[in-house]
């Protein structure tokens, strides 16, 4: 039984900033990349990798439902502790029963993840398995990760009967050799600066090492390949990489998508290896090798069969992503970044703090200015136009009586405001010398006050206090006190 | 001159969900589930092309439960009734209510002969503490802002005050909630159908002392329907329709210290005085009761103010049984809004579809005998809108 690839399918967004729009602002570059892809503001890992599937689950031909296991690779999702794979298998409507994971930590992790999925297929817990690689990595603005980091995503649809190319052998080389990391809490990618070290000992000797690990394993040597398809941090180290290891390379540059869409990470082995299908013929045998910064190098063999050219010009392919563009100014590209911080929206907030409403109830609440109807004397407070008891319209300013006595209470235990504390009394007091059936009453809580303490008929004052923050503004105004005997 | 008795308007239909904890509905599939029950329940049947216009309750769609802004376009487009006219109406907790008296003035008018009333609340969706109980904005005034003031702090406010003047006791106010529990567990349409005991609601955490969890109402999704016709073609759709005698609707000071006192609801007092005059009756007439028990206080004093008894004996004439289901005079059979729940905007369409079983035999279990007038009293705010609709099984 061969399993191997059954549909394949990428994506790669619209836009590109070129490199001398970069270098414009901080000089520099990165090795062969001319201009890379950049997300559009309302583009995610989630959204490209729905993308990709959507394309290989087309091109393979299948039902998504019939998909028994989907595994997503990528260092730069928008979470750290919440799945985006199971958030991908709701959308493609892959069945509830399906093994669902997110794999991540390195950009090698794709290729596991692709080996988990042949490995499922092969062990018959099911007929289909689809792997996503996705990353939209960011570099600090000025360093040349800023130039090569871009944006991707790529979709394998693996299965065992009619496939377009088959998994033969893999050898995995697992190292802790660091060039590049993200740490928790960070934006954006950091490198070591010495190149030194990573020209002998980094890439080239790492995915060289896997791939001669499967030579040895296998018996072959680089001129058994017709393609190789490498993870691509530049667009220069895999040539170098496919050289040494004797590849013929003729029928195919080996840096075909960095050059002008950058390091698109965890997919960019899938991205490269969908590059070279495009265009493979039956027959034809590709060499394939992932690269992770502090994981290591997976190194796979596959052999094109029959059905390729079947499925040719059922898949939109790598070649029209990469022209379909549009080019975005650093300024632009600062912002969907998120370099340059557009401000959010304000903070919702109750009319009551606005600065118009605070300023028509500054006489009450601060000052607190009461008026007595000249008609019936009832004292209103707030001010009002129409007597609350006689709807006089004929008032006389007079300072709120600062005294008066309580008519009920509750204490409150849910607070909607300010639930500095629990319970909190609240109280309507008539006030001392106030005249008014409805008037002359005024309602608040009481501030240094156990329960204890409050009764119908108790004495309160008014206390300037503080009441509450809204905006982080503090607000100021009058509360009621026991008063003490 | 003398003002007309009744309005000659009939309920020919009405229908409603089962109230709850509705995650799996929308506001929209809510409005579908109470329109689909109130066509069913039109015993000739209706054929939906004679409805000529709609109101839509609907208390809190805005920045309270995060809506967008709600027009009659909220009943017409889940149902595709569009284009024709339908209203939405806003009042606090009489929103429903007031939809009803809208849509049967309209009828009384002569403008129409068929309209449909449908009341709708969303509340579970948002948490707790965004919810009706923790909201700032409802407080009205500048002043109360934080100030410590929250719904049941309003109601518990005339909790002390009727205790301390009449002799009310926490006790009082666990009766009703036992009550409308019991009620409710006979209800098929209610958020909460079990029994609780004094006990349990006196040991329930306190929310705004005097006032507990189980004084509370809870906060609840619903929808309920009703289809209103002319009382001279009521009889085209039914042989029972309920006749609308009376409606009363008042209003008192929003802001709490501007209440004339702490042990009544003025604007009940004045409501159930236009309904029952418009009815021609008096609260003796009244065989069936759906009281606006937001609070269990608030069921206490209303059979004050509807006059059901004397001011400041709420409290005995709940002793000797009268509200209860096989009292003189049952109130709240339904379970109530402590039992039933109390989406704003479906409350008083709901309290409607009560009476509509009562009135025609169909409440089963918990079925009222030999009931002639019913009414249902909606409160809103603190008692700042009170609306009282009046239902008879005879037309005036």
């Amino acid at each position: 039984m061969s399993v191997g690839i059954l549909g394949y399918g990428v994506y790669i967004p619209k836009y590109r900033i070129k490199k001398e729009d970069i270098s414009k602002v901080w000089g520099g570059g990165a090795a062969g990349i001319k201009e890379k892809s950049v997300l559009g503001f309302d583009e995610d890992v989630t959204t490209m990798a729905v993308e990709a599937a959507q394309n290989a689950i087309t091109h393979a031909g299948i039902d998504a439902s019939e998909i028994g296991a989907l595994y997503v690779s990528s260092v730069s999702s928008p979470f750290i502790n919440k799945s985006i794979a199971v958030i991908i298998a709701e959308v493609l409507e892959i069945s509830e029963g399906a093994s669902v994971a997110d794999f991540g930590g390195s950009t090698k992790s794709t290729t596991t993840a692709l080996q988990a999925c042949a490995d499922f297929v092969a062990s018959g817990r099911g007929n289909y398995a689809l792997v996503i690689g996705a990353d939209a990595q960011v570099g600090i603005p000025g360093d040349p990760l800023e130039h090569s980091l871009g944006a991707g995503a790529a979709a394998y649809l693996v299965g065992k009967d009619n496939i377009i190319a088959e998994f033969q052998d893999s050898y995995f080389s697992s190292t802790s050799f660091t060039s590049t990391w993200r740490s928790d809490g960070d934006q954006f990618v950091s490198r070591y600066d010495d190149p030194r070290y990573e020209r002998f000992g980094g890439y080239p000797k790492i995915i060289v090492d896997a791939v001669n690990g499967l030579f040895k394993k296998t018996g072959k040597t680089g001129s058994d390949f017709d393609y190789a398809a490498f993870t691509q941090p530049d667009a220069k180290a895999p040539v170098t990489a496919v050289k040494k290891l004797g590849i013929k390379s003729e029928k195919m540059p080996s840096s075909i998508v960095s050059p002008v869409c950058g390091d698109t990470g965890s997919s960019s082995v899938l991205i490269e290896l969908a590059a070279v299908l495009d265009q493979a013929k039956p027959g034809e045998r590709i060499i394939m090798a992932s690269y992770g910064s502090g994981a290591g190098s997976d190194a796979f063999s596959l052999l094109v069969s029959d059905n390729v050219d079947k499925k040719r010009g059922q898949v939109t392919t790598v070649q029209s992503y990469i022209e379909n563009k549009d080019y975005i100014d650093y300024y632009t590209y600062e912002k969907t970044i998120g370099i340059l911080k557009v401000k959010g929206l304000p903070e919702p907030m109750s009319s009551i703090i606005a600065q118009p409403s605070a300023e028509r109830n500054k006489d009450s609440e601060l000052k607190l200015k009461a008026q007595e109807c000249t008609n019936c004397g009832s004292l209103n407070f707030p001010k009002r136009h129409y007597c609350i008891d006689c709807k006089g319209q004929d008032f006389k300013d007079v300072p709120l009586p600062r005294r008066g006595n309580i008519i009920t209470f509750n204490f409150q235990y849910v607070v909607a405001v300010s639930p500095e504390q629990a319970p909190i009394p609240v109280c309507t007091a008539k006030m001392e010398g106030a005249k008014g059936e409805y008037g002359g009453n005024v309602s608040s809580m009481i501030t240094d006050c156990s329960t204890d303490d409050v009764k119908v008929g108790g004495r309160i004052e008014l206390v300037f206090r503080r009441c509450g923050k809204e905006l982080g503004l503090v607000r100021y105004g009058y509360k009621f006190r026991p008063v003490k005997e | 001159m003398a003002k007309q008795k009744g309005l000659p308007v009939a309920v020919v239909g009405a229908g409603m969900i089962k109230f709850g904890e509705l995650f799996g509905q929308s506001y929209e599939d809510m409005i579908v589930g109470a329109y689909r029950a109130c066509l069913k329940s039109v015993d000739k049947g209706v054929d939906e092309e004679d409805i000529e216009a709609g109101w839509l309750g609907t208390c809190i769609p805005g920045t309270g439960f995060r809506r967008e802004i709600l027009t009659g376009a909220g009943l017409a487009e889940p149902i595709r009734f569009f284009p024709k006219p339908v209203s939405r109406m806003e009042n606090a907790c009489c929103t429903g209510s007031d939809a009803v008296r809208n849509a049967a003035f309209s009828v009384a008018a002569g403008v129409y002969d068929l309209v449909l009333v449908i009341g709708a609340e969303k509340m579970r969706d948002i948490p707790s503490r965004d919810s009706l109980i923790a909201q700032t904005g409802i407080m009205y005034h500048s002043w109360w802002h934080p100030r410590g003031s929250s719904a049941p702090q309003r109601f518990g406010s005339l909790a002390t005050a009727h205790m301390d003047k009449f002799g009310t006791k926490r006790e009082h106010l666990a009766m009703i909630a036992v009550k409308n529990h019991h009620n409710g567990t006979m209800d098929p349409y209610t958020h909460f159908n079990f029994e609780i005991t004094v006990e349990q609601a006196l040991n329930a955490p306190i929310i705004s002392w005097p006032l507990g969890l189980f004084d509370s109402c809870p906060t609840t999704d619903g929808a309920a329907a009703i289809l209103l016709a002319r009382q001279d073609r009521a009889k085209e759709y039914t042989d029972k329709p309920l006749y609308f005698l009376g409606s009363g609707l008042a209003t008192d000071p929003m802001y709490l210290p501007w209440k004339k006192n702490f042990i009544e609801f003025p604007a009940t007092q004045a409501a159930a005085k236009a309904a029952y005059e418009m009815a021609g009756i008096g609260p003796d007439d009244v065989d069936i009761a759906e009281l606006h028990d937001c609070f269990t206080i608030t069921e206490l004093l209303t059979y004050e103010d509807m006059g059901f008894c004397k001011k400041g004996e709420g409290a005995k004439w709940l002793e000797e049984g009268h509200p209860m289901l096989d009292g003189s005079k049952p109130c709240n059979p339904s379970g109530g809004l402590k039992a039933k729940g109390h989406p704003i905007g479906a409350t008083g369409v709901a309290q409607i579809c009560e009476l509509w079983w009562h009135l025609r035999g169909e409440a089963e279990e918990r079925q009222v005998k030999n009931a002639e007038i019913a009414c249902t009293h909606n409160l809103g705010g603190l008692g700042t809108t009170v609306l009282v609709n009046i239902f008879g099984k005879e037309p005036r």
